[in-house]
């Protein structure tokens, strides 16, 4: 499944989460996160920082938690040119 | 004078120079700031010199484990000296002094990790220095057991050795009794004539006791029971007498070991039973007899029970063997103390948790048991709407730069609920884009190796307050979800738990509240494990440290370790508390002691919650003994 800026994906707890950005760092997919509501009309003061499992069949998603890598990460999301 | 003492003194000098300084009408800040800068230098002199004598102390040779507990006592007291002096060092009130605290608060609380790091060490040794007096106190019990045996065994063998002695004794006892009943004076010829007269006063009294019941003349009637009572009395002693007769041959039976002996003694028995049947209490004569035989079953079951006794002595010889093993040596000590791994592996000791669950292995749920925590399976994808990008679009180049600049902030507490105390509703992007510009423009003076001495003090104020609201959130954020042994959290329905704690890093052999045997409440938080996670964040299952002192928190711990956040995993240990509810500290082997479960970093999250701080818990001082 490839994971896009401006998806909104649904994970298997159900949560919903619009893909804000997303960032390449050692060659690791990073996607900025914010949670929305069930109707996906409106967003919750609720991000989450992720990378993506490697070498698996389907599409896991990991949450950062490292602080060196956090910051390494966050600095590195862009503002898409839409 | 001491270098501790010099270099306090030292300090104490430049800072009431700096003080003289700063009451001159025209400040010369420069001199200052070279001031501070010289007192900054002498704090990490001052600093050195305690690690140094923490070091000296801890290099000095011990040769036994009370020597070694002395030494690591002498060192927590070195080591609160070292915080306490550090703690006093500046004075908070004072600008100047402030600046310095604040670049200094790091070395501080590493001086506070150093000194729980070291109390822990006290304590571990302590505990061996417990745990050998049990052992030597277990052993003297079990060498007083061996010694009590084997004089058993002795007079058992002894005993079976000496039939003949034995029957000697007891037929002398007999024969005393004979004399003192004089059953040698009644003869055959008695015993005939007590036979017929026993046949006849039994006949004569029922028949006189059918007559007297249907008199009523009084006088007659008590005549009538005299005589019945008179004949009543005779009968008596002609059964004595033929009973005495009787016994008397059976005690003088010859028997020739210790099995003929006991059939001779059961006969004994059963005869004094049949002539004794009715009679409220047995005589001093027969009772004897009892006890007698007791005694010659003991003897006869003599080889069995030295086989029991002898498998004893091997049970106490090899408990005496391993009563040390749970006794670290010196060597061991500081080979845990330093971590050192053992050339042999530890594994964790596990026996006697869980014992008051019966729990039952869910088997349901598999496919989302897959995932770690913290790992989310993506099951649809899709374009978000047009409306959803609108509302976003204003806001997402502050929120990214927000994110960018502060991102463990961002992903705990939400953007602008972290960085806006007063709960500024998104929409408000000027003020967050002020901020950050703020935030980022100041970003230098957080620096403690990039400091300006000549900005403005306004700039020191807008710095030193943005900071501390970070420093206040992030404080708020560690301090309310830091898992602390001695904490009271509410485990709610649906939370996973372990036998052991290498169980819980890799979610095997799961339980759940609510489904298992654990139900939901209150517990205590009695013991926290360490788990080593590998480079890409996954459970390994080694244990790196286990603690179970009362007030030290998973990060504490992390930190005293020197341990990255992210590379391990926390798993807290539950129990009961005592029969009143109260906190209790961890003892090996209790029921109350329950079992493991997986933290979020060290947070309660998820199911669990804190319901009294270990601060609270503690602060009553109660149940804290073992």
């Amino acid at each position: 499944m490839n994971i896009e800026v401006n998806d909104v994906i649904t994970l298997h707890n159900n949560e919903k989460h619009l893909v804000l950005a997303d960032a390449l760092y050692n060659d690791q997919k990073y996607y900025l996160l914010i949670q929305v509501t069930e109707d996906e009309e409106n967003i919750k003061d609720h991000f989450k920082i992720v990378k993506e499992k490697k070498d698996t069949s389907q599409t896991i998603l990991i949450d950062v938690k490292d602080p060196n890598e956090l910051d390494a990460v966050g600095k590195l999301f862009k503002v898409d040119s839409e | 004078m001491t270098g501790e003492t010099y270099l306090k003194k030292l300090i104490q000098s430049e800072l009431q120079q700096v003080k003289l300084l700063r009451e001159e009408p025209d400040v010369d800040v420069r001199l200052v700031n070279d001031i501070l800068w010289d007192i900054l230098g002498l704090a990490l002199q001052f600093d050195a010199w305690y690690d140094k004598k923490l070091q000296e102390i801890d290099q000095t040779e011990v040769v036994t484990i009370d020597e070694e507990l002395k030494k690591r006592q002498k060192m927590v007291e070195w080591a609160k000296r070292r915080e306490k002096a550090l703690e006093e060092m500046f004075d908070r009130n004072d600008p100047d002094q402030k600046d310095l605290a604040d670049l200094f608060d790091d070395i501080r609380k590493q001086a506070l990790y150093t000194r729980v790091f070291y109390q822990s060490d006290t304590k571990f040794v302590k505990k061996q220095i417990v745990e050998r007096e049990h052992a030597h106190k277990r052993v003297d019990e079990l060498k007083a057991e061996r010694g009590t045996i084997e004089r058993e065994i002795e007079e058992l063998k002894k005993a079976t050795e000496d039939f003949e002695g034995f029957n000697a004794k007891l037929n002398s006892e007999f024969e005393k009794l004979i004399t003192e009943h004089q059953i040698d004076s009644i003869t055959d010829i008695d015993i005939e004539s007590y036979f017929i007269a026993k046949q006849y006063l039994v006949e004569k009294i029922s028949v006189a006791e059918k007559y007297a019941n249907g008199i009523t003349n009084s006088k007659l009637k008590e005549v009538f029971e005299n005589d019945i009572k008179k004949d009543k009395e005779e009968l008596e002693n002609a059964e004595r007498a033929m009973f005495l007769y009787g016994m008397g041959e059976l005690l003088r039976e010859n028997v020739n070991s210790f099995e003929k002996l006991l059939r001779k003694m059961n006969k004994i028995n059963e005869y004094a039973t049949i002539f004794e049947r009715g009679n409220s209490e047995r005589s001093s004569l027969t009772k004897s007899f009892i006890f007698d035989t007791i005694e010659i079953e003991k003897i006869l079951n003599t080889p069995r029970r030295i086989a029991e006794l002898e498998e004893r002595i091997n049970d106490i010889d090899v408990a005496i063997e391993n009563a040390y093993d749970n006794v670290k040596g010196l060597r061991e000590i500081n080979n845990v103390i330093n971590n050192i791994e053992p050339e042999y592996p530890i594994k964790e000791e596990i026996k006697g948790e869980v014992k008051e669950i019966e729990p039952t292995v869910i088997t349901s749920n598999v496919e989302a048991n897959k995932l770690n925590d913290g790992e989310y399976k993506v099951t649809k994808k899709e374009k978000a709407k047009s409306s959803l990008l609108e509302k976003i679009r204003e806001y997402k180049k502050e929120i990214i730069a927000a994110v960018a600049m502060a991102p463990i902030i961002a992903i705990t507490m939400g953007v602008v609920s972290a960085l806006f105390p007063n709960n500024i509703k998104i929409g408000n992007s000027s003020q967050l884009a002020t901020y950050i510009e703020q935030k980022v423009d100041l970003e230098p003076h957080t620096q403690v190796d990039q400091i300006d001495i000549e900005s403005s003090t306004s700039d020191i104020v807008i710095a030193d307050t943005i900071d501390k609201a970070i420093n206040e959130t992030i404080e708020d954020i560690e301090k309310q979800y830091s898992v602390t042994i001695g904490d009271q959290v509410f485990v709610s329905n649906g939370v996973k738990y372990y036998r052991n704690s290498p169980a819980a890093q890799f979610g095997q052999n799961v339980f759940e509240t609510g489904r298992s045997g654990l139900k939901e409440g209150n517990y205590y938080v009695n013991k926290i494990a360490l788990l080593q996670k590998d480079a890409i964040g996954q459970p390994t299952g080694h244990i790196i440290a286990v603690n179970d002192e009362p007030g030290v928190s998973a990060e504490e711990l992390a930190t005293s370790l020197g341990l990255a956040k992210g590379t391990y995993d926390v798993i807290m240990h539950i129990s009961l508390g005592n029969t009143e509810g109260e906190f209790v500290e961890y003892v090996e082997g209790i029921p109350n002691n329950l079992c493991w479960i997986k933290t979020i970093d060290g947070k309660y999250l998820d199911g669990l919650s804190l319901t009294k701080s270990a601060n609270e818990v503690l602060s009553k001082g109660r149940g804290m003994a073992r």
